[in-house]
């Protein structure tokens, strides 16, 4: 290894320029406060309830609240195509349910909605020059004595 | 203000007990969050660390977030340091890791100026000797120089150039590496081989055989 070390001698030679990279006029003198500051960011931090810390690590990088947003968006555009697309749904037990009680209700009441549907036939063709037979009668009320 | 950083550490045998002693207690008043002993303790070693982020990335804002990020991390984990291996070797563990994770994340990216150099550079005899027949403006040679010499040393791998950093520009024995990269000293030996051969014809026309 001692040869190695005379074969690179003019080598290492050259690397002692890297001795001399030297950081600005000063560094060093404000170097361990800066560290001392950030631990004690740090621990205020630590300290934070967890709100808060979100809070503030959306303020520290603008990019965290637009990816929360944009991930929020995704999320509901997804349950939206997702709800409207599915099947499933309707086959789920509550709305299962209800989707049979209202085809009952609907049978149960079938007669009423021919009515109405008659009913309109009859006027819209009494508009329309057909013979309207309308009837009125008197009500006939149970008098009561005082 | 002249100043070289990270000139390779002379040590008395005699102070070593003492010191470590001194560095201990440091470290556990520093553990139970004394931050008086942690700024004594950051105040001894940050011109090492700093050198050795500032050599890997060849970035001074880099370095300079880098070398304090590590020291806020270190005092976080210091209920994890258990003694096993200095404070120093764990510490530069810590600083070594965090500029290779961003060296991994990070592109090609260089900024070096003559400002970067001190007063000493120009009146080195070795490199005004390297560099005296290759510009006839020695500034400009000086310049010249430090880039390729940064250009080449973001050539190498991460590994490759930190065994070079911490050997050939810091002053680390090879044990001292094998510790801060958690590797033997064949491994050491070897890579601090191949990165100068690769460094070595990189920058073959400033090196001349001696």
């Amino acid at each position: 290894m001692s040869e190695n070390e005379n074969d690179f001698e003019a080598l290492r030679r050259l690397l002692a320029l890297k001795r001399h990279e030297i950081p600005p006029p000063g560094y060093f003198e404000d170097f361990s406060g800066s560290v001392i500051a950030r631990i004690r960011a740090a621990q205020a931090v630590r300290q934070m309830p967890w709100l808060l810390r979100v809070l503030q690590a959306f303020e520290s990088k603008p990019a965290y609240p637009v990816a929360f947003a944009s991930a929020l968006c995704t999320l509901l555009l997804f349950g939206i195509v997702s709800v409207e697309q599915s099947p499933g749904l309707v086959a789920s037990p509550v709305l299962g349910s209800m989707d049979s009680r209202f085809s009952a209700l609907s049978n149960t009441q079938g007669p009423l909605l021919s009515y109405v549907n008659s009913t309109n036939s009859q006027v819209d063709s009494s508009l329309f020059g057909g013979q309207q037979n309308t009837s009125a009668s008197f009500a006939d009320f149970p008098s009561t004595g005082n | 203000m002249t100043m070289i950083m990270a000139e390779p550490a002379e040590r008395n045998d005699s102070e070593v007990p003492s010191a470590a002693a001194e560095e201990m207690v440091l470290v556990d008043r520093a553990r139970h969050g004394d931050l008086k002993a942690y700024d004594e303790l950051v105040r001894r070693y940050q011109e090492r660390i700093y050198a050795t982020v500032y050599h890997m990335t060849s970035n001074h804002e880099d370095a300079n977030d880098l070398a304090q990020e590590s020291f806020v991390k270190a005092f976080q984990a210091l209920k994890s340091f258990k003694g096993g291996s200095s404070f120093y070797t764990w510490l530069y563990r810590i600083a070594v890791n965090k500029t290779i994770n961003f060296l991994k994340q990070r592109k090609n990216r260089q900024h070096m100026s003559l400002n970067d150099l001190d007063f000493n550079a120009e009146h080195n005899p070795d490199l005004v000797a390297l560099i005296s027949d290759k510009t006839p403006r020695r500034e400009a040679g000086l310049s010249e120089l430090q880039e390729k010499l940064n250009a080449a040393l973001l050539k190498l791998s991460e590994s490759h150039r930190l065994a070079v950093v911490l050997h050939d520009v810091q002053g680390l024995s090879h044990e001292e590496i094998a510790k801060i990269m958690h590797c033997n000293i064949g491994t050491v030996r070897s890579r601090l081989f191949y990165a100068r051969q690769q460094l070595q014809a990189l920058l073959a026309d400033y090196v001349k055989a001696t």
